[in-house]
């Protein structure tokens, strides 16, 4: 081939232009190709959603311990005729510190909804919690369902139920970290509870919130827990300790 | 194609060294984008022959700025290059968040933004990793190397959404700064199935910004040739940094096996093509000139060289090209001064030898870039016997003029 391209001349020769032509051609099909099969091989994500942008009002009863949720009236479990929200903070917090004085207290206040399943969750305006009144409700009685070993993944509740999807796994694993870290409630998300899929509120013997630093490690792997499980409502309680959590191989 | 006459060279890579006085009123353009690779290969056997070139001589004024640099040299060919670059990378990801939208309805979109614009940068490196190769094997991909700079910062663009937003999706608004988070989050780097893989495209993704902060020409001959050449090699650890932060994240997340056939195709492709141009220049290596009569090599014959075009052979460790040219033979050093690139693959236009990469010229008699450039590269003794060239395997230093071998004189005697 006798044509010999340079860059800066006006005009590449012919039948160079030809061939950068046919394999500009072939490289935008690759592209378009690419996109499609790479978008469609993409795991299915479940079905989760966070509100972003619509903030709504809620009212009900605060319970602080061992995570913060929001006990509304109406929906909910047939046993408690009530539905139990968690409450989180904006961005990667935990919205301990807004509830800790409503513990108890019927309050309103404004937020956005993260639900996945049967699980909902308010992303908690900042300083919009108000008293409504003192009275409180009282609380459901709580059902120990008994003792399990569970495989799953630990994983932070906010971004599991809808703000992040997918928001499990290894790709998500340092943002779970520090959604933890910063005071979200740990779930444990499992596929195998009584042979259905379930996410448990992660909590020490004492139903207290088990200590980050003992599972952060651990966090967003498959791992392995022995503990007994609580229903209060429609919330479920994986009690557990540190030593009980094995990584699975 | 009188470029020599013009006085003008508006390559993108354009001119770093200085006009000279007399030509003060020559047209300089430079532009700005990631790097052209100095070498395209790291297997090649003369790789490290950059770290030989000296800094472009200064200039007479003393600033580099007074070479009237420009963010970019537009030309036709430019345009239509970046054109057809942005709208690839426009049709990828319209296409990919189209259709992720549609099959993946519960996505977020900041996470159909990361994977997009993530695998964008990614393929595109493949491409540039590609072209260099390519063009060896076939002189008709040149087109694709000459503005393959712009590529590489397109490239570098779409990793820095692809982080950015990753940041901002996973470490920001929480209890610790992102970039600390970033960095310590996960250190489990002594488990491959947990190994921070956030942490290798953090990595990749500050050297794909110093080769874009730096592909300006200014840089080049700021930094000077050795060292800006061994930061653009750095391509080739970035590309290995992205195949762990690929691996270790995306494809232990994903079930699907087509994304891991892909990311080990492209592997293949990119070190197939590279083994392929490795392969044809260690022939000319491998091919040693034995001959040796009063200092002097016989190199080739002049009948196998085209018509202003080279012969490439290996002397004394050094690639030379053999020109032969309206009746003369002359002999230079294969590299270019500019990016390293193959002058033996070049073309004699207007007098010129005229590298096949940028354009950059040298006159073949003495291996001096004509004015108003000053760019030099090594020139050989040479002399044609009994219709073959010889040539003496010590280099002129660069710049000397050796008169060229007239392809009359075959009569002569070694």
């Amino acid at each position: 081939m006798n044509e010999f391209y340079v860059g800066y001349l006006p005009k590449a020769p012919s039948g160079i232009a030809r061939c950068i032509r046919a394999v500009v051609v072939l490289l935008l099909i690759f592209a378009a190709i690419a996109a499609i099969v790479f978008a469609k091989v993409q795991r299915t994500l479940a079905p989760s959603v966070f509100e972003y942008g619509k903030l709504g009002t809620f009212e009900g009863t605060i319970e602080a311990s061992p995570y913060p949720i929001l006990i509304v009236a109406g929906a909910g479990s047939a046993e408690s005729g009530a539905s139990r929200y968690l409450l989180v903070a904006e961005g990667k917090h935990g919205a301990d510190s807004q509830v800790v004085a409503f513990a108890g207290k019927t309050v309103q206040l404004r937020g956005t909804r993260i639900y996945r399943d049967n699980q909902t969750m308010i992303e908690v305006v900042s300083g919009s919690i108000s008293l409504k009144r003192d009275s409180t409700r009282s609380q459901p009685p709580s059902q120990e369902l008994g003792i399990f070993e569970l495989a799953g993944e630990i994983v932070d509740s906010k971004c599991y139920l809808g703000v992040m999807n997918p928001g499990s796994g290894k790709v998500h694993r340092d943002c779970a970290v520090r959604c933890i870290s910063g005071g979200i409630p740990p779930v444990f998300a499992t596929n195998d509870f009584n042979g259905s899929p379930a996410i448990l509120l992660l909590t020490d013997l004492h139903q207290k919130p088990l200590p980050k630093e003992t599972f952060l490690k651990l966090v967003a792997q498959p791992v392995r827990i022995h503990g007994s499980v609580v229903k209060t409502g429609e919330t479920l309680y994986l009690k557990t300790g540190p030593s009980a959590i094995s990584p699975l191989p | 194609m009188n470029l020599r006459k013009r006085g003008i060279r508006t390559d993108d890579s354009a001119p770093p060294q200085d006009p000279s006085p007399h030509f003060s009123s020559a047209r300089f353009v430079t532009s700005s984008a990631l790097s052209e690779r100095p070498r395209f290969s790291p297997f090649l056997a003369n790789a490290g022959k950059a770290a030989k070139f000296r800094r472009a001589p200064a200039s007479p004024r003393g600033n580099a700025m007074s070479h009237q640099y420009q963010a970019i040299g537009w030309n036709r060919q430019k345009r239509v290059y970046d054109v057809v670059v942005l709208t690839g990378v426009a049709l990828y990801i319209a296409l990919f968040i189209g259709f992720s939208a549609w099959l993946v309805p519960y996505a977020t979109a900041e996470t159909l933004i990361i994977r997009a614009a993530g695998s964008a940068a990614f393929l595109l490196l493949h491409v540039v990793l590609c072209i260099g190769p390519l063009c060896r094997l076939d002189s008709r991909f040149l087109p694709l190397l000459y503005n393959r700079r712009h590529l590489g910062v397109v490239t570098f663009l779409l990793g820095a959404a692809h982080g950015i937003f990753a940041v901002i999706q996973f470490h920001s608004l929480g209890d610790k700064d992102p970039l600390v988070s970033l960095l310590t989050s996960n250190q489990n780097f002594r488990s491959l199935p947990d190994f921070p893989f956030q942490q290798l495209g953090f990595l990749a993704l500050v050297i794909l910004f110093l080769m874009a902060a730096t592909s300006h020409d200014y840089w080049l001959r700021n930094l000077t040739p050795p060292i800006w050449k061994t930061l653009h090699m750095l391509v080739y650890v970035t590309y290995a940094l992205l195949i762990g932060h690929v691996t270790l994240g995306l494809l232990q997340s994903e079930t699907s096996p087509v994304l891991a056939v892909a990311t080990g195709a492209g592997f293949v492709t990119v070190l197939s093509l590279h083994l392929a141009a490795a392969s044809r220049e260690r022939a000319v290596d491998l091919n040693k000139l034995k001959t040796v009569t009063n200092g002097f090599v016989d190199a080739c014959s002049v009948e196998s060289i085209p018509e202003k075009c080279a012969a490439v052979v290996s002397v004394s460790g050094e690639r030379v090209a053999i020109f032969k040219f309206d009746g003369k033979i002359s002999a230079i050093s294969n590299v270019c001064r500019h990016q390293n690139g193959p002058l033996g693959e070049g073309r004699v236009i207007d007098g010129c030898v005229t590298c096949p990469w940028h354009g950059y010229q040298y006159l073949p008699e003495t291996g001096g870039s004509p004015p108003p450039f000053t760019e030099k590269v090594s020139t050989f003794q040479t002399k044609i016997v009994d219709g073959r060239v010889w040539i003496d395997p010590k280099p002129k230093a660069p710049g000397t003029r050796v008169e060229p071998s007239r392809i009359s004189d075959v009569g002569a005697r070694a």
